[in-house]
């Protein structure tokens, strides 16, 4: 303990013993001397001298112990009192350890449950992101396959819905042309069958010229039969007979003659309306092809669009794909960020662990200081005691205490 | 049937992005969360390529990757390291224990592709 640090009355003390420690030493030299002075043997004197300086060497060791006893116990007193004050530094800051290091757990646990969260939250997002992907990847293929079947997929054998209607339309055109060129045909037919009506009627003709020549024949045989009298009768009957058949094809012949007439208009009157019927058909079987053939470029049109934007939808949906899983890669921040998570936790449990130490070796510490303080007040009690009384006292207090 | 990836990664999302884009890619994909489980899923199933985290619970990368190669049927089967870790300390161990090469986190899904067709051939 310096000066600095004494209460007055302590520093008083310790002047007094200082004089009376100076006093006494002095009275010690000077002691013999002053009684020996008396004595006039000189053996006496010495043997006096001596004598009084063994007593005075013996109460100064008594007087020196009891001081440096007395020291030593203020010196304790000093120490105790800096290692109380110690111990009481130390006590809060081992409270304040112990808190903190009670800390460390729920920081530990709080980043793991962030950690867990993010994680959970990653997968979550990576699931909705893949599943955004499948759907649109179904869709494109479902889109793709209502087309294929819809307008095929460009190969021969295709036998889509389009094809099948285009075939269709073609078949009724060709059909339409193949009705025109049959009905051109019958026109043509027709046209014979005029002609050979002309032909019926010329025939007709040299039948009615033959017949006019046979009834003048004949009427020539009967004037000559008449001109021959009795033997010419048999030859007028012959020639009235030729008369009568001359008579008869020429009525024949008109009859023919009529008929093949009526056919002839009638069959005119078909040939007519046939060449109006064709002309009308050709018109509409070409207006027909073209409406067709419109219909089908549009359509071919049509499905030349949807398809580009078919492969434009596919094109966008692989896009798509790419940049998902770009933005499905990059949640792998997560699994970074939780290693660096867990690169803080590891530390931190590090140190709960030291400051669980340090904690527990101040608390050591304090505990032996206060072990130590109350020992040592009881030996210094025990050595500043001179009386058996005071010690049986000191006794019985630590034995209750 | 595509190229099987073996993926082996205590992460749960790292497992999931990785076989996602594999899978895009093409491939078929199995997953294992740590070495240990790895090692149960590979016997004797026909595997082009492993990918492996190295730090993991249970058996980590490095121990995982040794196993491997001590089986017969997998001795030359390429495995990548995927890792955090581009200290070259830590590529040298994988490397002696037998890796084939490593990517390094975070990756595009193309350098994963990329690294995944030049081993899986």
């Amino acid at each position: 303990m310096r000066k600095n640090d004494m209460r007055p009355d302590e520093l008083l003390k310790m002047d007094r013993r200082l004089v009376l420690s100076a006093t006494g030493g002095m009275a010690a030299v000077m002691l013999p001397v002053v009684l020996t002075s008396f004595i006039v043997s000189e053996t006496a004197r010495v043997v006096a001298a001596v004598l009084v300086y063994a007593a005075a060497i013996i109460m100064a060791w008594a007087f020196v112990k009891r001081y440096v006893g007395i020291l030593n116990a203020q010196h304790r007193e000093s120490e105790k009192k800096h290692l109380s004050e110690i111990a009481m530094l130390v006590q809060p800051i081992t409270t304040h350890l112990n808190n903190r290091a009670l800390i460390i757990p729920v920081l530990t646990n709080q980043l793991n449950e962030v950690t867990k969260q993010t994680e959970s939250a990653a997968l979550d997002i990576g699931e909705k992101f893949m599943s955004i992907v499948q759907r649109a990847r179904n869709q494109a293929k479902k889109a793709s396959g209502a087309f294929g079947r819809f307008a095929g997929n460009g190969g021969s054998s295709s036998e889509s819905l389009t094809d099948l209607s285009k075939k269709a339309l073609s078949d009724v055109i060709e059909s339409l042309r193949d009705m025109v060129g049959v009905t051109s045909q019958t026109l043509k037919n027709m046209e014979v069958i005029i002609e050979d009506a002309g032909n019926i009627k010329r025939i007709v003709t040299e039948i009615e010229y033959i017949a006019e020549q046979t009834n003048l024949l004949a009427l020539n045989a009967a004037i000559e039969a008449a001109h021959a009298g009795e033997q010419g009768r048999g030859f007028a009957i012959v020639a009235d007979e030729v008369r009568k058949l001359s008579d008869r094809s020429n009525a024949a012949a008109d009859d023919i003659r009529k008929l093949i007439s009526r056919v002839e208009t009638d069959i005119k009157g078909i040939y007519s309306k046939t060449e109006k019927s064709i002309t009308e058909s050709s018109a509409r079987s070409l207006e027909a092809e073209t409406v067709v053939n419109d219909t089908l470029r549009k359509i071919d049109d049509v499905i030349g669009e949807v398809k580009k934007q078919l492969d434009e939808l596919g094109a966008e949906t692989e896009s798509l794909a790419k940049d998902i899983s770009s933005i499905v890669i990059s949640m792998q921040f997560q699994d970074i960020t939780r290693q660096r998570i867990e690169h803080v936790i590891e530390p931190l449990m590090s140190f709960k662990a030291e400051l669980e130490d340090i904690t527990q070796k101040a608390r050591s510490m304090s505990e032996k200081i206060h072990e130590w303080e109350g020992n040592s007040s009881a030996e210094w009690l025990e050595k500043m005691y001179t009386m058996e009384s005071e010690r049986e006292v000191l006794k019985e207090v630590l034995k209750n205490g | 049937m595509g190229k099987t990836v073996l993926i082996v990664d205590d992460s749960a999302s790292m497992r999931q992005l990785v076989s996602f884009a594999l899978r895009d890619a093409g491939y078929d994909v199995i997953d294992a969360i740590n070495g240990k489980d790895a090692m149960s899923k590979l016997n004797g199933t026909k595997i082009e390529m492993v990918i492996t985290d190295l730090n993991m619970p249970e058996m980590d990368g490095i121990e995982f990757i040794k196993q491997v190669r001590n089986n017969p049927g997998y001795k030359f089967t390429p495995i990548v390291m995927l890792t955090t870790e581009s200290q070259e300390s830590k590529k040298q161990e994988g490397k002696q224990a037998g890796a084939s090469g490593w990517i390094v986190k975070p990756f595009t899904p193309e350098q994963l592709i990329d690294i995944v067709k030049k081993f899986a051939r």
